[in-house]
């Protein structure tokens, strides 16, 4: 299963994926599928089981989540 | 090092480096032109490869200046057009009715203006230190200025008319114990002088692009400390940001609350470009600066009529005046007979002028940089020679 990280700004977005890719963490920035929200940003896309994982690394990092949405 | 070789370069002889840098690193004008050709998309904005490209070359610029300049938050680095934009918002977004500001007889317009305009308005209070000779401040003097209202200082790091350097450490320290925010125009500093907002206690910092770090001229920064409440910074331009497109409101979050509008992607590139070169060269460009100030300041000396004016440290920068010549007729004669490129007047800074005593007639600044050589500062010794025994004639 995928999971979709959603992010308040690109800005963050890219930080985010920046920060995970440097702790080794799998992630793909894509755009922010319609069914999730109207934004035209992109947003990251993450396996599921690692969902845990991510948030922490993100929280240590003050990267603000706006959610996690499964698809 | 390498820089651009033009034919019509090798007849030049560039002293006007603080105005902007010139030539540019050749691996600034490479990414300018990779941007260009391969993804200058436009950053943040829609979801395809090429702009989440443009974007990461983006966060990769604020990464390396968030670095650059002890801040731990990429985000606190905040783009915009130059020192001049970011300083109006800095000091315009920060005043409001009743402030007291101090500030210094070393600055430029970029910040003497807006808060000159914030004065005649009536919105705040205004001290402009007196420093010692050279226009450096003492904590002594900015205690006396202080009233229970001062809650802002804005300082110019390095003068652009002398090179003089105000101990920024001491003063914001000073400014962190006693409540006062602290703005800091990097602008002729940023580069040279090792800056770093937790050591220095800095709680804004603004640079411009195209002086010492070598951008191309088009893009500058602010960075806010990582303790800096952004709830002190209003924003003074509003618009699409790609973020929480659904809201017809500013976002509230850096960097995104400052930054509206498309940015210069190729500038920014060049800028993460011309931060790697001064990275890479920081010695070598220091000592040269320094070498070549020292060596003309030598040499000038000798010759009679001509006054110098270098403040308290050798980083390149250096204004002088010939007895019996005026300033104008001094730079055409170098740019016209000797193809040395020179500043004259008063160099957007009236108060340093005043203060240096030069006002309104100004002086004519040499400023250097890492391309220059020291057959040129002879050259341009021989120039004032022979303009000094012309004119005095
Ligand atoms: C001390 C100082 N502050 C501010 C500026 C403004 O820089 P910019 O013109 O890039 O906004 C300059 C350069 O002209 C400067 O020398």
């Amino acid at each position: 299963m995928s999971s979709y990280v959603l992010f308040y700004s690109s800005n963050y977005t890219i930080w985010a994926e920046n920060t995970l890719k440097d702790a080794g963490v799998e992630c793909k920035m894509v755009s922010v599928p319609r069914e999730i929200s109207s934004d035209c940003g992109y947003c990251l896309k993450i396996s599921s089981d690692k969902k845990d994982e991510i948030e922490e690394i993100l929280r240590k990092k003050h990267i603000p989540i706006e959610g996690i949405v499964e698809l | 090092m390498t820089t651009q070789s033009l034919e019509s370069q090798s007849e030049i002889i560039y002293f006007d480096n603080s105005a902007t840098s010139f030539p540019k690193p050749n691996e600034v004008v490479e990414v300018i032109s990779k941007s260009l050709r391969e993804f200058s998309a436009n950053p943040g904005r829609a979801g395809h490869k090429l702009s989440m490209r443009a974007g990461s070359e983006i966060f990769k610029t604020r990464l390396n200046l968030a670095s650059f300049f002890g801040v731990s938050n990429p985000m606190a680095v905040v783009f915009d057009l130059n020192a001049t934009a970011l300083l109006n918002l800095a000091i315009k977004g920060f005043a409001y009715k009743g402030l007291h500001v101090i500030t210094t007889s070393l600055e430029h317009n970029s910040t003497i203006r807006p808060l000159m305009r914030l004065k005649n308005d009536g919105i705040i209070n205004l001290s402009i230190t007196s420093g010692d000779e050279d226009g450096i401040v003492g904590l002594k003097e900015i205690e006396s200025l202080k009233n229970s209202n001062t809650k802002l200082l804005v300082i110019n790091h390095t003068s652009n008319v002398t090179g003089s350097t105000q101990p920024i450490r001491e003063i914001c320290k000073w400014c962190r114990e006693n409540g006062i925010v602290t703005i800091v125009d990097a602008s002729q500093s940023a580069g040279f002088e090792k800056i770093d907002l937790k050591e220095d206690f800095i709680d804004i910092l603004c640079f411009t692009g195209h002086k010492g770090l070598y951008s191309p001229m088009g893009v500058g920064g602010m960075v806010l400390a990582d303790e800096f409440d952004l709830t002190l910074l209003k924003p003074l331009k509003e618009g699409g940001t790609g973020s929480l497109s659904e809201e017809i409101v500013q976002p509230d979050f850096l960097p995104d609350i400052f930054e509206s509008g498309t940015p210069p992607l190729p500038m920014i590139a060049g800028l993460n470009e011309g931060l790697e070169f001064v990275k890479r060269n920081y010695e070598s460009i220091t000592k040269k600066k320094i070498e070549l100030e020292s060596y003309f300041i030598k040499r000038a000396k000798k010759i009679e009529g001509v006054e110098l004016f270098y403040g308290n440290v050798r980083n390149g920068v250096i204004s002088f005046r010939v007895k019996g010549v005026s300033v104008s007729k001094i730079t055409e004669i170098l740019s016209e007979d000797y193809g040395i490129m020179s500043r004259q007047g008063l160099h957007c800074a009236p108060l340093a002028h005043k203060k240096l005593g030069t006002f309104p007639e100004g002086l004519v600044r040499f400023s250097f940089g890492y391309s220059n050589e020291i057959w040129q500062i002879d050259k341009a010794i021989e120039a004032i020679e022979d303009i000094e025994r012309i004119e005095s004639e």
